[in-house]
């Protein structure tokens, strides 16, 4: 057995086990108006504090899977549950709500606003979700920085930071809202080796101080040891197994 | 919450417009000039008409030689610098003698520092009702008050002198410039007055050279004043001040040439007793070839119809400008929406509601209006200060 057929076995004994799943699919079936891209699942299961590689060719649906568990996308057939609740019963507004309250976003790219400041990029979600950014709040976002080494940089603008810096405060600004979900895609893709090291360093760190389930997209093989469980979306996306089944 | 989210919006529109502060600006200043520039034509086409037929109304009739009546009207109301011919003063006694009306002689060929020189007698600033604030009025040949923009301009008041322009400088045989002692400031009345000099009749013949005093060359006391003698005449030098003042000791030998009642004015402003000694006199003076009465306001309503008709096209013009500027506007922050396309999905995988997103993206629209209507507003202010008779000196 190989290490991804290991790692999905453990995968298969924690749906046996009786912890609750944050994350649950179930026979998803999505497909991109006008197009011939397909993306179906039998089945799929992310339990809290829990961190799972998402792996699989470019183009197999990763990016989508993702967009689909945190209800950005909602699949034409099939369930995603969010701790028992479908997100395709809930309304934008609800999934909206749920994101913000329950779910952190790491991108490749960062996705930070060139106009706002290290600590304003880091409350951010706080704001756009309403809340009033208390004392509190302040001191988690000042001790998340300080936890990401980035704690001097906090007036600073993107502009400014190294890449490395720009993803810590993102992954700060994925933090901030205690979320119980934390979706990475591929957030070590623009970085250096080293850089790339102390950024997933951070990131496993934070998401096992939160308690939260990580879920992360990644190309480097090398790192998948580092995460509980493995998802190969190449082999596990149905549709692409019956094409490749009906062209041999 | 939903509040404090749009509130955050809001800040946050403000913090990217702050951050790209030259492209803020520019779509501001933009903004803000085809808000202004409509408004502040507007106000001044308004304020004109209103100052102008103000100024008409209050100037019943003005006599002046033949030519044309809105040259003659132009500049003895406004004193812009119209080619008059002049006329003697002798039609303003026989309009006095008459007993139908009191009239008010103009000489106003002169200029002083730019500003013109009304020669009149204490009558007209009665008449006006032009109070001097500061000194007293002009009572004496070479006295002068200056109009309150006047003395603003050039910083001057009772007590200095104030030099007349010569009237041509490669007249090496013309006469010199009067330095002319100023004795008191008006006070403001937003009219024409304002920016004139004004001086006694006798003055203002004396800057045209149809009088004169004579200079004492004293070459005990300034030897340098004397270059030599030609047959028993002295030969100044140039050490002679090259202008003239009228001195009390000089005034004894003021005299003009010809008879006083030939000297030259360019207008006269007649008013009537009343009604009907108006109808007489313009029934009399009416048959005149040699003179010309107009009734200003009858003037002044045909000025302002063809000022306006260019108004309303300018107006057209601008906001035709104005709808072309927004139009560019639009389109920049169009444009501007989908160079942040990367922003704004990001904010809105992060969760911003389609409402705080909807905010995000008008508010900074209404920033940018209301910094541009602030604009247009402080330039609507600001061209208050403007003479009200702007746009009238602008069609001259």
């Amino acid at each position: 057995m190989s290490d991804q057929d290991n790692n999905r076995s453990s995968n298969a004994d924690h749906n046996m086990s009786d912890v609750e799943p944050l994350l649950k699919a179930s026979d998803l079936d999505f497909r991109y108006p006008g197009t011939s891209f397909r993306l179906r699942l039998d089945d799929f299961t992310l339990e809290t504090g829990r961190t799972m590689a998402l792996i699989g060719r470019s183009g197999c649906g990763k990016s989508t899977l993702l967009d689909l568990t945190c209800g950005i996308r909602t699949p034409q057939n099939g369930t995603i549950e969010f701790e028992g609740r479908d997100l395709s019963d809930m309304g934008d507004e609800s999934r909206r709500l749920l994101r913000l309250e329950s779910v952190g976003l790491v991108f490749q790219e960062f996705r930070l606003l060139d106009y706002l400041t290290v600590l304003d990029s880091i409350l951010l979600p706080v704001r756009l979700a309403g809340r009033p950014v208390t004392s509190e709040i302040r001191d988690r976002a000042h001790e998340l920085a300080r936890r990401a080494g980035i704690q001097g940089l906090l007036k600073r603008r993107p502009q400014r930071l190294s890449q490395g810096e720009r993803q810590r405060a993102a992954i700060c600004r994925a933090l901030i809202g205690t979320p119980r979900l934390v979706l990475a895609d591929e957030p070590t893709g623009n970085l250096d080796p080293t850089t790339a090291e102390s950024v997933l360093d951070l990131l496993f760190e934070e998401v096992a101080t939160a308690g939260a389930a990580l879920l992360v997209i990644t190309h480097d093989h090398e790192i998948l040891p580092r995460f509980d469980e493995v998802f190969d979306l190449s082999e596990r996306n149905l549709a692409a197994t019956e094409m490749k089944e009906g062209a041999s | 919450m939903t509040l404090r989210a749009h509130l955050h919006a809001i800040t946050l529109a403000w913090r990217h417009l702050t951050f790209h502060g030259f492209r803020s600006c520019t779509i501001t200043l933009a903004l803000g000039i085809s808000i202004a520039l409509p408004l502040v034509t507007g106000s001044l086409l308004e304020r004109g008409e209103v100052a102008t037929m103000r100024r008409a109304e209050a100037t019943p009739l003005v006599l002046g030689a033949p030519g044309g009546s809105v040259d003659l009207v132009l500049a003895s109301l406004w004193f812009l610098p119209e080619p008059l011919d002049s006329f003697p003063i002798r039609e303003s006694d026989a309009i006095n003698q008459s007993q139908l009306a009191t009239s008010i002689p103009l000489s106003l060929a002169a200029r002083a520092s730019g500003h013109p020189v009304v020669g009149t007698d204490v009558e007209y600033l009665r008449y006006r009702e032009r109070f001097v604030e500061t000194g007293r009025s002009f009572a004496v040949p070479g006295e002068c008050v200056l109009g309150a923009d006047v003395a603003a301009s050039t910083g001057l008041g009772p007590g200095d002198v104030i030099l007349t322009d010569p009237e041509g400088l490669l007249d090496i045989g013309g006469g010199y410039p009067l330095r002319l002692r100023i004795t008191g400031v008006l006070a403001r009345s937003e009219s024409a007055d304002d920016a004139a000099v004004f001086c006694d009749l006798r003055t203002s013949w004396i800057i045209a050279g149809h009088g004169h005093v004579h200079i004492e060359i004293d070459d005990e006391t300034d030897p340098h004043v004397l270059m030599g003698d030609n047959d028993g005449r002295p030969i100044a030098s140039a050490a002679v001040t090259p202008y003239t003042e009228l001195t009390p000791d000089r005034l004894d030998s003021l005299h003009f040439h010809g008879a006083p009642s030939d000297l030259p004015i360019e207008a006269i402003i007649i008013i009537p007793n009343d009604e009907k000694s108006g109808t007489i006199l313009s029934a009399r003076l009416d048959r005149r070839e040699d003179l010309l009465l107009v009734t200003p306001s009858s003037v002044v309503q045909e000025i302002l119809e063809r000022v306006f008709r260019v108004g309303a096209l300018v107006g057209g013009v601008l906001l035709a400008t104005g709808a072309a500027t927004l139009a560019v506007i639009g389109l920049v922050l169009v444009l501007s929406v989908r160079l942040r396309k990367d922003e704004l999905a990001t904010l809105r995988m992060i969760g911003i509601s389609r409402g705080t997103y909807v905010t995000l993206l008008l508010s900074e629209v209404v920033i940018l209006i209301v910094f541009a209507t602030i604009i247009g507003v402080i330039a609507v202010w600001g061209s208050s200060f403007l003479p009200a008779d702007l746009v009238l000196r602008l069609a001259n």
